[in-house]
């Protein structure tokens, strides 16, 4: 029976699994559960063209994946304007480019050796990275979860490789910033 | 050089993009100053957290059965 899928058993196989690997994805619960949804639909709708070809775990991954990349894509389709109006660095930096005094990164010492830490900054993460703009969220989320290469998410997104440093550099000095306050000194 | 594109190169290098100049300059820089040798550190401590992020989710019962209903 290789050819053959299971569509009644789907969501109590694969559901949570699905939303496990989306939700880290787009960093937002309710799109996610969309995303997960509209995912056996298409299948649903896709399963006469079934081939056996991936397994039915396989099948349903790649379509949900495909969901996500069309999530980035819409996310990014201003993605111009905001390299061009975004000043993070001048923010961070005074003249002649040297570090703020108040924005100098910190010593972090050992911040996430324990497991409560790590808790910590998954929670500090998840709202510091919804501080970043949407192009960025997608950009960071093909580079560290999805683990593309740059050439790959250019290709994706329709950017430069020089648009891409910029993004990923941006993303990084907000990201360490927000952390610093909010994961290292919370107040 | 200076801290601005001191951090610039850092995020640059990890695509392997350095000059072999860059790369004595930014080596040059990180040996004197300590906020970008924290940088440093600190970008690669999260890009490791990030890597492991390995979250158990469980999707709400009423979704679940919202798409149950509509597979048939």
């Amino acid at each position: 029976m290789a050819h053959s899928l299971h569509p009644q058993e789907w969501v109590t196989q694969y559901a949570d699994a699905l939303y496990s690997y989306t939700l880290p994805r787009v960093n937002d619960q309710a799109l996610a559960q969309d995303i997960v949804q509209e995912t056996f639909l298409s299948a649903w709708k896709a399963r006469e063209g079934y081939k056996g070809e991936a397994s039915e775990k396989n099948w349903l991954f790649a379509i949900c994946r495909n969901k996500i990349i069309d999530h980035y894509r819409r996310k990014s389709t201003d993605i111009m304007v905001h390299i061009d109006q975004d000043n993070t660095e001048d923010r961070y930096f005074g003249e002649p480019g040297h570090w703020n005094q108040q924005d100098e990164p910190a010593d972090w010492r050992n911040a996430a050796d324990g497991e409560v830490e790590r808790k910590e900054f998954y929670q500090a993460f998840e709202g510091c990275r919804k501080k970043l703009h949407d192009a960025q969220q997608s950009v960071f989320a093909m580079k560290y979860l999805d683990d593309l290469d740059s050439a790959e998410i250019c290709k994706t997104l329709g950017i430069t490789p020089s648009n891409y440093w910029v993004l990923m550099h941006r993303a990084k000095l907000q990201l360490r910033n927000c952390l610093e306050k909010n994961w290292i000194n919370p107040k | 050089m200076h801290c601005k594109k001191a951090t610039f190169l850092l995020s640059k290098r990890e695509e392997n993009k350095l000059t072999w100049l860059e790369q004595v300059q930014l080596r040059t820089h990180l040996g004197l100053c300590g906020a970008c040798k924290h940088f440093e550190k600190q970008t690669m401590i999260i890009t490791c957290l990030v890597k492991e992020i390995r979250q158990k989710e469980t999707l709400p019962e009423n979704i679940k059965q919202q798409i149950q209903s509509q597979l048939r």
